[in-house]
C-alpha cells in the first residue's frame, strides 16, 4: 500500500511538472467583439435587386434553388463540402457579378447575343460570380445551357466511343446523359412550355425515331435512356434550342465555366492509331460551339476563362486573347471582358468576418487587426488563397 | 571521425572504436562543436514581449547582448505556435517539411469539420459551449492527455531482467505521447489519408478515450504492477 502511495505522490509531482509547460495554454475566442466581426448580410435573396451598394455583403441561396441548379455541376467539390459544414450556401455580392446582371437586364434580345467573358487570375472568384449570375438567370426564367467543368469531358471522361451517327467523330456516353439530366433539372419549368417542339424528324436508329412536332423533352428522355446516342442528342437539342431562341419562344442563356477548355489541347482518349483525339472530333464539345457564334439572337452568353482550364503548356497569362487561342477569340469576338480581381479592403474584411462568424477561422488571432493584416499579406488578398489559409487555422 | 579523435584526446584516454559513445563523451563532443558561446541568448520573436521590453529598462542592457541566430522555422507571425511547429517536425519524414505542414493543416480542417458538425447539431447553448472547435487547443490537449508520467526501464539483477518503473522526463514524456499518437494515426489502410485518421485520434484523445489513451494507461498499469522492483532504480 505504501509503495502505491509513493507512486501516486511521485506521479502527481511529475504531473505538476508537466502542467507547467506551455502545453496547457488554452486560448479562447474571448477577443471577439460585436463591432469587430459583424458580417454584412443582406436579406435580398433575389439577385435582380442587388446593386453596387450591396458589394461586400453576403446573401443566401435557398436550398431548393441549389438542388435545382447545382446538383450535378456548378459548385466545386471542396466548396460544396464547405456549404455542408456551414449549413448554408452564402455568396458574397461582388462587382463583376452585379455588373453582368445589370448588363443582362439591359440587353436587347432582338440582336445577336451579348457575350460576357469573366477573366482574372486563378482563385479570384470567377466561378462563384457565375453562380450568382446563374441564380439570377434562373430567377428570371431564362433557359440555361450550363456547362460547369468542360475539362472533365476532355481528360476525366468516363467513356468515349466512336460515334454511331457521325463519320470520324467520337461520342461520350455516360457524361452526355449526365449533362442531359443536369439540363433537364435546371430547366424543368421552361421545358413544360407546349410551344417547345422539335422542328424536324430525328432518325437515331432504324427503329428509334423522334418525329417532327414532338416535345423537346422527348429528345432529352431518349438521350438519358440510350446513352450511346446521348452526345448526338445534346448536339441536336442545342441546335433546336438555338432555333427556338431565334424565333423568340424562349430566352436562352449559355453559361460555360472555362470556355478556353473548348479550344485548347486534345482529349486524353486515343483512337485506333494511338493518337490523341482532337477536341473538334468530340461531338459533345462540338455541340456547344455553334451557340458561341454571333449568328443567332434572343440570348446571352456568359463565360469565364481560367489558366487551370488550359493545358499545362499554356498557363503563362490569364488574359483572354492568350487563353482562348485564335479559334476561340475569332468565334467569341466581339465580347465584353470583365475583370474579376482580388478582394478590396472592404470585401476582405467581410470575408474574414464571415469565416469567423461560421466558426471556420478558429485561431483567436484571426479576429485581431494584426491577424487580418497577416492573412491579407500571406494570401495577397485573393479569395482562394484566403480560403486555403483559413482552412488550416 | 576527426571529432571522435579530438574528443578522446580531450578526455585523456582512448576509447575502443567498437564501443558506443557514452553520455559523457557525447556531452564533451557537443561542447567542442558548439558554435556559439553560452552567453548568447535565444532570439525573442513575440511581438507583445518585444513591446513590453521596449518600454522597460531592460531594453538598454539587451542592446549589447549577443543573440543566437533564429532557426529558419521561427517567425513573429501571430499564428506561430511553438508546439505546433514541434509537432510538424514529428510528422515530417525525410525532410519533407512542406508536406508535413500541409498534412497538419488538413488535419486541422478535418478536426474543424467533425467538431463543427457536432456544434451545429447540438440543441442547447450549454451543450454547444462544451464543444471545443479550435484545432490547436484540441491538438495540445490531446497530446497532454496522452503524456505518460511513469515508464519502465530494464534493469538486470541476479541474472534476470526486471522492468523497473521510473519517472519520465518532461521532454521524453512528450516525445512518447507524440510518437504513440502518430503510430496510431499511421496504422490505417492504404486508402485512408493520414489527416483523416490523425484527426479522429486527436479528437478521441482530447475526450480522454481512444487507443492512445489506452496505451498510456496500460503502461501505468505495468508500472503499478512492477512497483515491487522500484528500489532497483537506486540499489
Amino acid at each position: 500500500m505504501n509503495s502505491a502511495k509513493f507512486i501516486l505522490s511521485r506521479s502527481t509531482y511529475f504531473r505538476s511538472c508537466l502542467c507547467s509547460k506551455n502545453l496547457s495554454s488554452v486560448v479562447t475566442l474571448d477577443c471577439l467583439t460585436e463591432s469587430n466581426t459583424k458580417v454584412p448580410r443582406t436579406s435580398l435573396n433575389v439577385p435582380r435587386e442587388h446593386t453596387k451598394n450591396h458589394i461586400g455583403m453576403w446573401y443566401n441561396i435557398e436550398p431548393n434553388m441549389i438542388k435545382r441548379l447545382f446538383t450535378y455541376e456548378g459548385i466545386a467539390p471542396h466548396l460544396k463540402e464547405l456549404t455542408e459544414i456551414f449549413r448554408e450556401t452564402s455568396i458574397m455580392i461582388r462587382e463583376p457579378a452585379v455588373s453582368v446582371i445589370d448588363y443582362i437586364q439591359r440587353s436587347d434580345l432582338s440582336v445577336p447575343p451579348n457575350k460576357f467573358i469573366l477573366y482574372g487570375k486563378h482563385g479570384t472568384g470567377k466561378s462563384l460570380s457565375l453562380l450568382h449570375i446563374i441564380h439570377h438567370l434562373a430567377e428570371e426564367n431564362w433557359a440555361i445551357v450550363h456547362c460547369g467543368y468542360p475539362v472533365k469531358w476532355c481528360t476525366l471522361f468516363k467513356e468515349i466511343l466512336p460515334s454511331a451517327t457521325r463519320e470520324g467523330y467520337y461520342d461520350h456516353t455516360t457524361d452526355a446523359s449526365i449533362w442531359l439530366q443536369h439540363f433537364q433539372l435546371q430547366n424543368n419549368i421552361i421545358l413544360q412550355n407546349p410551344e417547345l417542339v422539335t422542328m424536324e424528324d430525328y432518325h437515331w436508329t432504324q427503329r428509334e425515331i423522334t418525329p417532327k412536332g414532338s416535345p423537346l423533352t422527348s429528345i432529352i428522355d431518349f438521350g438519358i435512356g440510350r446513352s450511346r446516342y446521348a452526345s448526338e442528342c445534346v448536339f441536336q437539342l442545342l441546335k433546336e434550342l438555338k432555333q427556338h431562341a431565334q424565333e423568340g419562344r424562349l430566352k436562352l442563356a449559355v453559361v460555360i465555366d472555362g470556355i478556353n477548355s473548348l479550344y485548347v489541347g486534345a482529349s486524353h482518349y486515343r483512337d485506333t492509331n494511338r493518337n490523341f483525339v482532337p477536341l473538334n472530333k468530340l461531338t459533345l464539345i462540338e455541340a456547344f460551339k455553334p451557340l458561341l457564334r454571333s449568328d443567332w439572337k434572343g440570348g446571352v452568353i456568359v463565360g469565364s476563362v481560367d489558366i487551370i482550364m488550359s493545358t499545362k503548356d499554356r498557363r503563362e497569362s490569364h488574359l483572354p486573347r492568350y487563353l482562348l487561342t485564335r479559334e476561340g477569340w475569332e468565334t467569341l469576338d466581339p465580347f465584353v471582358p470583365i475583370l474579376v480581381d482580388k478582394y478590396s479592403e472592404k470585401e476582405f474584411e467581410s470575408a474574414v468576418n464571415y469565416y469567423l462568424d461560421r466558426r471556420w477561422l478558429q485561431h483567436p488571432a484571426g479576429a485581431s487587426k494584426e491577424g487580418k493584416e497577416e492573412l491579407e499579406f500571406l494570401g495577397g488578398g485573393y479569395p482562394g488563397e484566403l480560403l486555403k489559409l483559413v482552412n488550416g487555422r | 571521425m576527426a571529432l571522435f579523435k579530438q574528443a578522446t584526446t580531450f578526455l585523456g584516454f582512448s576509447i575502443p572504436p567498437h564501443k558506443k559513445l557514452t553520455a559523457a563523451v557525447k556531452s564533451v563532443l557537443s561542447c567542442r562543436t558548439a558554435y556559439f558561446p553560452a552567453e548568447f541568448q535565444k532570439p525573442i520573436t513575440d511581438q507583445d514581449v518585444l513591446k513590453e521590453l521596449e518600454d522597460s529598462s531592460e531594453f538598454e542592457n539587451l542592446k549589447f547582448q549577443p543573440f543566437l541566430p533564429a532557426p529558419i522555422s521561427l517567425n513573429s507571425s501571430v499564428f506561430y505556435d511553438e508546439f505546433k511547429e514541434r509537432f510538424t517536425r514529428y510528422v515530417m519524414k525525410g525532410g519533407q517539411k512542406k508536406l508535413a505542414r500541409e498534412l497538419l493543416e488538413k488535419t486541422f480542417y478535418e478536426i474543424k469539420k467533425i467538431q463543427l458538425k457536432k456544434y451545429y447539431e447540438a440543441e442547447t447553448d450549454s451543450e454547444r459551449n462544451e464543444i471545443e472547435c479550435n484545432p490547436l487547443v484540441i491538438l495540445k490537449n490531446a497530446i497532454e492527455n496522452c503524456t505518460p508520467m511513469l515508464t519502465v526501464k530494464k534493469v538486470s539483477r541476479g541474472g534476470s531482467v526486471y522492468q523497473v518503473p521510473v519517472p519520465v522526463q518532461e521532454k521524453k514524456a512528450e516525445y512518447l505521447s507524440i510518437k504513440w499518437m502518430l503510430e496510431a494515426a499511421r496504422d490505417k489502410g492504404s486508402r485512408v489519408h493520414l489527416p483523416i485518421k490523425l484527426s479522429k485520434e486527436l479528437i478521441d484523445a482530447h475526450n480522454g478515450e481512444g487507443r492512445v489513451i489506452k496505451k498510456k494507461q496500460d503502461l501505468h498499469k505495468l508500472c503499478e504492477a512492477n512497483r515491487a522492483y522500484a528500489h532497483f532504480r537506486w540499489s
